[in-house]
């Protein structure tokens, strides 16, 4: 019988997409793309108004609400593999844990763009609606900021899962706090650590939001270029790591 | 023949926790039993002969080779584990096909290799469209044992694999597994209903609290199997006739009798002779049988009462 590894990102498709197409994920889709309109409704109908928009949705939306998601639904997807029933059944099989998980992030990175897409189209209908200005210009930075921000946050959860699968929330919290959003606030070069900042930046063209523009900075082809390396980088030392440790680790119970 | 699984002074410990504790044993191909009670071990075992953990110290070897995160290793074994994480919302075909699929199979070959494995286990082609809700623990257990089937393995491991099936179930299954082990498979299969295990397998890996005692694996070896045991329960319409009938035989050693139940507790100086003319021995009787019972199976009878070392 032949095997060829490359057919079993089809079969990590499969399992993946099953989970994302299931009636309980949609549904928790849908009542976060509800609370988003609804916060959103209520910032263009406060004092604001419209003409802050494109701010707001940058401090909040790319640089927050992006970031957190995309991070737990990447450590959340392959959490779900490691519990030791879905282990089981997956990493007892030929297909060498590093390519699994580089497939599964890919198939995960997939379904999320579609997911995180289905929230941006709220929040430009509802822009559109109370007619935010620089609306037109701001969707191709736009699009690609959450695609970018996707990527590198979806590929952070994996690395969190993978080190610490029980505690992988309260270390991407401190990381998100310690590295995020201390680094990234600081005027100096250490802010480049932080890839919300770099997020930002990639948004400065349409709002001011992204903070200052230091001397050197990078063009935008540099900036994708950063998140890009820093995603391939995560994915790369999650693999390398996740080939060499215990899937599972029985306690007591299951001994 | 040669050994699939060779274990030497193997030993695995989580932390403070036993594991397995210093155990050698080898594997060949054919029905394997392994009985423990919980926490005997069974799992860990499992998990160390599929390549998911490692060894604390001494040597695990599976066709040849360590198991330790080794694709060439685990592309020959299968493994059906006690536990049941489908996913809710896909079918059997689905399912396997996926499976299949990460096991390297092309997407075409993976369907009907699905089919195939669901053929084999007997689950009715009618079932095989519905979600894994709506199918019962026998159902859902056949496909967990046809998920173990896709690509052709030459190991299998069964964690349990008789749980929720149901006696006609439990025969199919032993069939498949009969069946897989004449083709020159090895089966290493556990499971807590001792009788389907005494039936099925030849050899016996017994575990308790993380160690394979000696002394009871040699309680159950091919040799010790050959000696009848040495008391069997009646009920019958009348147990004093039938006590009379083999004491007048010369086969019994001592008795019980309970008249209220027609129960005859029947202890044999003579086992070999009385399970060697069984059939004439009770219709020569001319006494009404309803039930005869062996008092324990032997592997029962090895475990005896569960208590820490």
């Amino acid at each position: 019988m032949t095997r060829i590894p490359s057919h079993a990102f089809g079969g990590i498709w499969r399992l993946t997409a099953s989970r994302s197409l299931s009636a309980r994920h949609l549904a928790s889709l849908l009542g976060l793309v509800a609370v988003m309109a609804v916060i959103l409704g209520a910032f263009l109908h406060s004092k604001n108004g419209p003409e802050r928009y494109l701010g707001f949705v940058t401090g909040l939306y790319f640089t927050f609400l992006v970031p957190l998601m995309a991070f737990l639904s990447g450590s959340g997807a392959l959490r779900e593999d490691l519990k030791p029933a879905s282990a089981d059944y997956l990493f007892t099989r030929s297909l060498p844990r590093p390519l699994y998980l580089l497939f599964k992030y890919a198939a995960h990175l997939v379904l999320a763009q579609l997911d995180f897409l289905a929230a941006l189209a709220v929040l430009i209908t509802a822009a559109s609606v109370w007619h935010a200005p620089d609306l037109g210009r701001a969707i191709p930075a736009m699009v690609l900021a959450q695609a970018l921000g996707v990527a590198v946050f979806s590929a952070l959860g994996f690395l969190f899962a993978v080190i610490s699968p029980r505690f992988h929330v309260i270390w991407g919290l401190l990381y998100g706090g310690v590295v995020e959003k201390g680094f990234g606030n600081i005027p100096m070069q250490l802010n480049r650590l932080s890839m919300t900042h770099q997020i930002g930046l990639l948004l400065e063209p349409l709002t001011k939001a992204g903070g200052p523009a230091q001397a050197g900075e990078f063009t935008l082809a540099g900036r994708i270029g950063i998140l890009l390396a820093f995603t391939a980088g995560t994915l790369l030392v999650a693999a390398f790591t996740f080939g060499r440790q215990e899937v599972v680790t029985g306690g007591r119970a299951e001994v | 023949m040669n050994a699939v699984i060779e274990a030497e002074n193997l030993s695995r410990f989580y932390g403070m926790v036993l594991g397995l504790n210093n155990v050698t044993f080898a594997v060949r191909p054919g029905l394997t039993g392994v009985v423990g009670p919980n926490g005997a071990g069974k799992t860990t075992l499992f998990r160390l002969l599929t390549g998911q953990i490692r060894p604390s110290s001494g040597t695990l070897r599976v066709f040849g080779a360590n198991p330790w995160n080794n694709p060439d290793v685990l592309g020959r074994l299968a493994y059906c584990p006690e536990s049941e994480m489908m996913a809710p919302d896909l079918r059997p075909v689905e399912w396997l096909s996926a499976l299949a699929m990460i096991s390297g199979l092309s997407a075409e070959s993976a369907k009907g290799g699905a089919r195939q494995a669901l053929g084999r286990v007997g689950l009715p082609p009618e079932h095989w469209r519905k979600r894994f809700t709506a199918m019962s623990k026998g159902m859902r257990q056949r496909v967990k044992l046809a998920q173990c089937l896709l690509h052709d393995p030459q190991l299998l491991i069964l964690d349990e694999p008789m749980n929720g099936l149901d006696p006609m179930g439990r025969e199919d299954l032993g069939n498949v597994l009969r069946e897989l082990a004449r083709e020159g498979k090895a089966i290493l299969v556990s499971s807590h209903i001792l009788q389907d295990l005494e039936a099925l397998c030849g050899e016996f890996l017994l575990l308790r609290w993380g160690r394979i005692p000696r002394s009871l694996n040699e309680s159950v070896s091919a040799s010790a199997r050959t000696h009848w045991p040495e008391s069997t329960t009646f009920r019958c319409e009348s147990p004093e006739r039938l006590a009379r009938y083999f004491f007048d035989l010369g086969l019994l050693r001592g008795c019980e009798m309970i008249p209220d139940t027609g129960t005859l507790h029947a202890r044999w100086a003579a086992p070999e002779r009385f399970y060697g003319e069984f059939s004439r021995l009770l219709l020569e009787s001319g006494i009404q049988i309803h039930e005869v019972q062996s008092t324990a199976s032997f592997l029962e009878k090895a475990l005896g009462p569960a208590s820490p070392p």
